[in-house]
């Protein structure tokens, strides 16, 4: 199974059109881009991603919320989320693994690295998933 | 000096007065002794004299009367008459011849006896020997040859010794003095010529020559006894005076006429004299018996006596004493004046001395006083054997909202959360080892409930009545916490705001110089290059910036754990290749040793990367940086060697402070916030390790850093502590031994002190504990375990002789608790061990329950279910649940609503007092009110609900599956 479509939360439009000129343009995955918690809610039933690449520090609803909210959706319960934080605090970084996150991303990131980061995580996750999981 | 200002001053000046006045008083008396002394021996010269005086007339007198014997005994014509007569013999026949031989005598004497009787002689005998045959009497001529051998003693014993005598005779006769001398022929006495003179008169005659040469003040009498009184001849009963009631007579008028003879002894037996009172005069009387040839009586019956008028001297020595006296008096009235006035004078210099210090002390109470009130801090003052607040100043009633008198009336942790109970035996400790205690922080509960962020520090002290005290300072850190709090959003915040405008440039730069967007100008990438770098740059300084803050703050988590040395450095190399790869350098692994490690790998690798990084910065193109570790005593050594410029030791000294960047001019051009080094070097710090620098100019730098070793790396992972309490020597060593072998570190108390110190010092996963321990209660022991907030969670292991009776004490106590027989099984030891470390990690995890139920089914029932999970405690009254609410920190209660001693829902207020977040779990079976529901977290009818169920519930709460 390859990585191919990841949906983006991210409030900062420029990050936005960063990441999807690193994760498009660079590296060629299909991009569902959110400015909101409550827009990713609305779009991961109809997009099914792989992979979820959320931004932890959001207006209104923060990553964990959305989080919570979309594991609440049938199609999104197993699906990975990588969180993008600018708190490097330990701590934080560790509430974001409870919460069930498969990797932590810091900002200010690579954009040129990212496409391949992202595919190497989703690789390792499915390492981890056990054949019953994997149905 | 305490005891002697306790007593008043009055006090001493009234003790040394008393002494002074004794001290004259005895020396008055003493001189008193003195003068007597003086006056007796001066009476005793006078007596002396007296007595020379007597002796010298008696003497005059026998010798004159022996003068006057001697002279008639020369008398040829005398002599011859008394042979004649002598050998006439004294028969019947020779009368005739001796009448002829007494007128022959009669013819010689009369005309010297006429002369003889003007000189004072009464009395003129002849005596024939042996018998005292009386020849002629001169004074009675017609009345003779009566023979007197036995009524005179004198004669007779002149005419046996042949010797001449004189004396006082007191005889049937008569009483006189007396001479009489013998008449040899043939040296045979045949005769004796007697004189005798009477006693009137006798002393008065010798007197007067005498009495003239020695005092006027002298007289002498002649004193006869009253009985001599039959023997006095009536002239001499005319002369003394008969008239007095006294034993002694005189002739004296002078002497008469004073009481002086009434107050002389009965019996005169020597020379005597004493000092005599009559009539207001005084009188010195001296004694002298006089010898005396007595047929009757053994006693001296005829004294001699000289008396001196000695009123004048002792009216004189009366007003000496007088005087003396008064000069004692004066001396001691003076004296004591003296010791008032000095008295006094210190009293009012003390006094003033005391003032002054009074003034001082009240000036320096002032100062201390208004800073006390003043005070911004809390300043308390504790008994430290009760904990009883003894003083506090505004300030505390600020911070805890409770005035000093509602504080005097609470108790110690109605302040203090019991959060902190294990928190304040650490201080306690700490205060009864080193006098002090803190700064710590906890908190306190206020008045409305709030609490409130404090730290605290004091000091312990003695009273003056030795009592222990603690005097404690409370900052009120609730400002503090405001700013860190504030200081915290303002590092996420710029951590965050910061960061999001970064992240997009250094993505956009990114993607631009990877050409995403399409080529680009060489120009154009020339300075996107410099954007590129400028931009990391500005990254690396606001996360270094952040980093330094945390750690400068104390407030990077260092989450150690084990690691080998090996694989840290390979980890190192790896993370650190591109960069190096980027700067043209080779990293090289050099000489290292493996060894374990228990550091925050993550740390390490960040002071690594930076020493990697600005190694590979400054080395020339192509070098090699060298990355090697060595051991060092307790530690590993791990280095970078480049072979860069090196450093100067001016440059060495700035390296690790603060935004130091070197030779500003060169290296300017080298991304880097200056702070790499501090951070690093903080790091090392915190992590119980250090950093340095090794340099030579020209040849190269060898960055270090020194950690800790793990101790026993392959066990101290899982290796478990446990606690043997044995008191006997050989049985603890052995178990040691044993739990040594299977992979335990055993620490050894031999008695119960002990054993509560190494607990108090050391984490112990288990407890091993024999039930008589030489005469102290193990039992007890373990309940004081089981009690104690800190140690109840603390698996027991009982290894006792007596284990039934043991269990027969403990069993109904919930705890972690078993049981081994001695003499100890290997095997079951170990098995034990394992066992009830396996139970106490679930349990470890799970929750304190507090049951507070009377129904002893529901109570089983529930304890059934409970106990595997948490540690389940019960409560049968309301009572007992206080008591075990406030000894104990629970994180559920269960609780009951009708019970014996009132309604559970009165527990509710002692719970959000000392258990405020705590939930609360009513299980009744009684109706409950909505206004009763909002008090308790959640409520469950006992019909309704099955314990089953009830179980899960509160092990959802307590987050247990």
């Amino acid at each position: 199974m390859q990585l191919a479509k990841i949906l983006h939360v991210e409030d900062d439009e420029s990050i936005r059109i960063i990441v999807e000129m690193a994760l498009v343009d660079l590296s060629g995955f299909t991009l569902c881009a959110c400015e909101s918690g409550v827009e990713a809610i609305a779009q991961v039933e109809q997009f099914a991603p792989d992979l979820i690449l959320l931004d932890a520090m959001m207006p209104g609803m923060d990553g964990l919320q959305t989080l919570v909210k979309l594991r609440g959706k049938d199609s999104c319960r197993q699906t990975p989320v990588v969180f993008m934080t600018a708190r490097i605090q330990q701590a934080e970084k560790q509430q974001y693994f409870d919460a069930g996150a498969v990797a932590v991303i810091e900002k200010p990131f690579e954009a040129t690295q990212l496409g391949d980061e992202l595919a190497a995580i989703y690789q390792r996750y499915l390492l981890t998933l056990t054949p019953t999981n994997l149905e | 000096m305490d005891v002697l200002s306790s007593r008043s001053p009055k006090f001493w000046t009234f003790l040394i007065c008393l002494m002074f006045g004794l001290l004259v008083i005895v020396a008055a008396f003493s001189a008193n002794q003195v003068r007597s002394q003086q006056f007796a021996s001066s009476y005793e010269n006078m007596f002396r004299q007296d007595l020379q005086v007597m002796l010298r007339a008696q003497t005059g007198l026998t010798q004159q009367a022996l003068l006057t014997v001697n002279l008639l005994k020369e008398h040829q014509q005398l002599t011859q008459i008394l042979t004649d007569a002598a050998k006439i013999g004294q028969n019947a026949d020779s009368a005739a011849s001796l009448q002829a031989a007494r007128e022959e005598l009669h013819q010689i004497i009369q005309p010297y006896w006429q002369y003889l009787q003007q000189q004072g002689v009464k009395l003129l005998h002849f005596h024939l020997a042996p018998n005292a045959f009386t020849l002629y009497r001169a004074h009675r001529p017609d009345f003779h040859s009566d023979i007197l051998a036995d009524v005179r003693p004198l004669v007779m014993a002149v005419l046996r010794s042949a010797q001449p005598q004189t004396g006082l005779e007191v005889g049937r006769h008569g009483l006189g003095l007396r001479a009489v001398v013998p008449l040899m022929v043939d040296g045979k006495v045949i005769a004796a010529i007697e004189v005798g003179y009477g006693l009137a008169g006798l002393i008065k005659v010798e007197q007067n020559p005498l009495a003239a040469a020695e005092s006027v003040e002298n007289n002498m009498a002649l004193l006869l006894h009253k009985s001599l009184l039959p023997v006095m001849t009536t002239e001499l009963r005319e002369s003394f005076n008969l008239e007095t009631q006294t034993s002694w007579l005189s002739e004296d008028t002078l002497l008469n006429q004073t009481k002086l003879l009434s107050l002389l002894p009965q019996r005169i037996e020597k020379p005597m004299f004493m000092l005599l009172e009559s009539e207001s005069k005084q009188f010195l009387v001296s004694l002298q018996p006089w010898a005396q040839f007595d047929q009757t009586a053994a006693e001296n019956r005829v004294v001699l006596l000289s008396w001196h008028d000695m009123t004048n001297i002792a009216q004189q020595r009366a007003s000496n004493d007088l005087f003396i006296y008064m000069i004692w008096l004066v001396i001691l009235v003076v004296g004591v004046l003296l010791v008032f006035f000095i008295s006094n004078k210190l009293q009012t210099s003390t006094a003033a001395m005391l003032t002054e210090q009074q003034r001082d002390l009240r000036w320096s109470q002032q100062k201390l006083n208004a800073l006390f009130e003043l005070s911004p801090d809390a300043i308390l003052l504790n008994r430290l054997s009760d904990g009883v607040y003894l003083d506090a100043n505004p300030a505390m009633t600020q911070l805890t909202g409770y005035s000093f008198d509602e504080l005097k009336k609470l108790s110690y942790f109605d302040l203090t959360p019991q959060v902190y109970a294990q928190q304040e035996q650490e201080q306690l400790r700490l205060l009864h080892e080193t006098g002090r205690y803190g700064p710590y922080r906890k908190q306190y509960r206020h008045k409305n409930g709030e609490l409130v962020d404090i730290e605290l520090r004091g000091v312990k002290f003695l009273s003056p009545t030795g009592e222990e005290m603690i005097w404690s300072t409370i900052s009120d850190r609730r400002e503090v916490m405001k700013l860190d709090r504030l200081k915290q959003d303002f590092i996420s915040t710029v951590s965050h705001e910061l960061r999001t405008p970064l992240t997009s440039v250094n993505g956009s730069l990114d993607l631009l110089l990877s050409g995403a967007a399409g080529d680009l100008p060489a120009k154009a990438q020339k300075l996107l290059a410099i954007a590129v770098k400028n931009n990391k740059r500005l990254i690396t300084l606001v996360n270094d910036l952040l980093d330094m803050e945390k750690l400068s703050q104390g407030k990077l988590a260092f989450k150690p754990e084990h690691i080998n040395s090996q694989s840290l450095l390979q980890n190192a190399i790896e993370h650190n290749l591109p960069f190096a790869e980027l700067h043209n350098v080779s990293l090289r692994l050099g000489q290292n040793v493996d060894v374990a490690l228990y550091i925050d790998s993550d740390r390490i690798q960040q002071v690594l990367t930076n020493l990697i990084s600005n190694a590979a910065k400054f080395s020339p193109q192509e070098s090699d940086i060298l990355i090697h570790s060595e051991l060092k005593p307790h530690a590993l050594r791990i280095a970078v060697t480049d072979q860069g410029r090196g450093l100067t030791a001016e440059q060495i000294s700035k390296l690790f402070s603060r935004f130091s960047q070197l030779d500003n001019t060169a290296n300017r051009e080298q991304p880097g916030s200056g702070l790499g080094l501090a951070i690093s070097r903080e790091i090392m710090l915190q992590s119980g390790g250090q950093i340095g620098v090794e340099s030579e100019v020209g040849v190269g730098s060898t960055f270090w850093i020194e950690l800790p070793l793990a101790e026993k790396p392959e066990q101290a992972a899982q290796s478990k502590r446990i606690l043997v309490i044995e008191d006997d020597a050989d049985t603890a060593f052995t178990l040691k031994e044993l739990l040594g072998a299977a992979g335990y570190f055993a620490d050894v108390a031999h008695e119960l002190k002990q054993a509560w110190l190494l607990l108090q010092q050391r984490h112990y996963d288990l407890i091993t504990l024999d039930l008589n321990l030489n005469g102290e209660s193990g039992t007890e022991f373990f309940l004081k375990i089981r009690d104690s907030a800190e140690f109840s969670k603390i698996p027991v292991l009982v290894i006792s002789a007596y284990i039934e009776q043991g269990k027969l004490l403990l069993n109904a106590i919930a705890h972690t608790i078993d049981w081994l027989e001695k003499p100890v099984n290997t095997d079951m030891l170990t098995t034990k061990i394992e066992y009830l470390l396996s139970q106490s990690r679930t349990k470890l995890t799970s929750a304190r329950i507090l049951h507070v139920e009377d129904d002893e089914d529901i109570v089983a029932i529930m304890q059934m279910q409970l106990e595997p999970k948490f540690h389940y405690h019960q409560a049968g009254t309301l009572a007992e649940a206080r008591a075990k609410l406030r000894s104990n920190r629970y994180d559920l209660v269960l609780l009951d609503i009708g019970l014996p001693d009132g309604n559970g829902w009165q527990l509710i207020p002692d719970l959000q007092l000392s258990h405020a977040k705590v939930p609360v779990i009513v299980f009744s079976a009684q109706d409950v009110s909505v206004n009763q529901r909002n008090q308790a977290t959640a409520v469950f009818g006992k019909t309704k609900v099955e314990p089953t169920a009830l179980v899960e519930q509160i092990g959802q709460m307590l987050g247990v599956k």
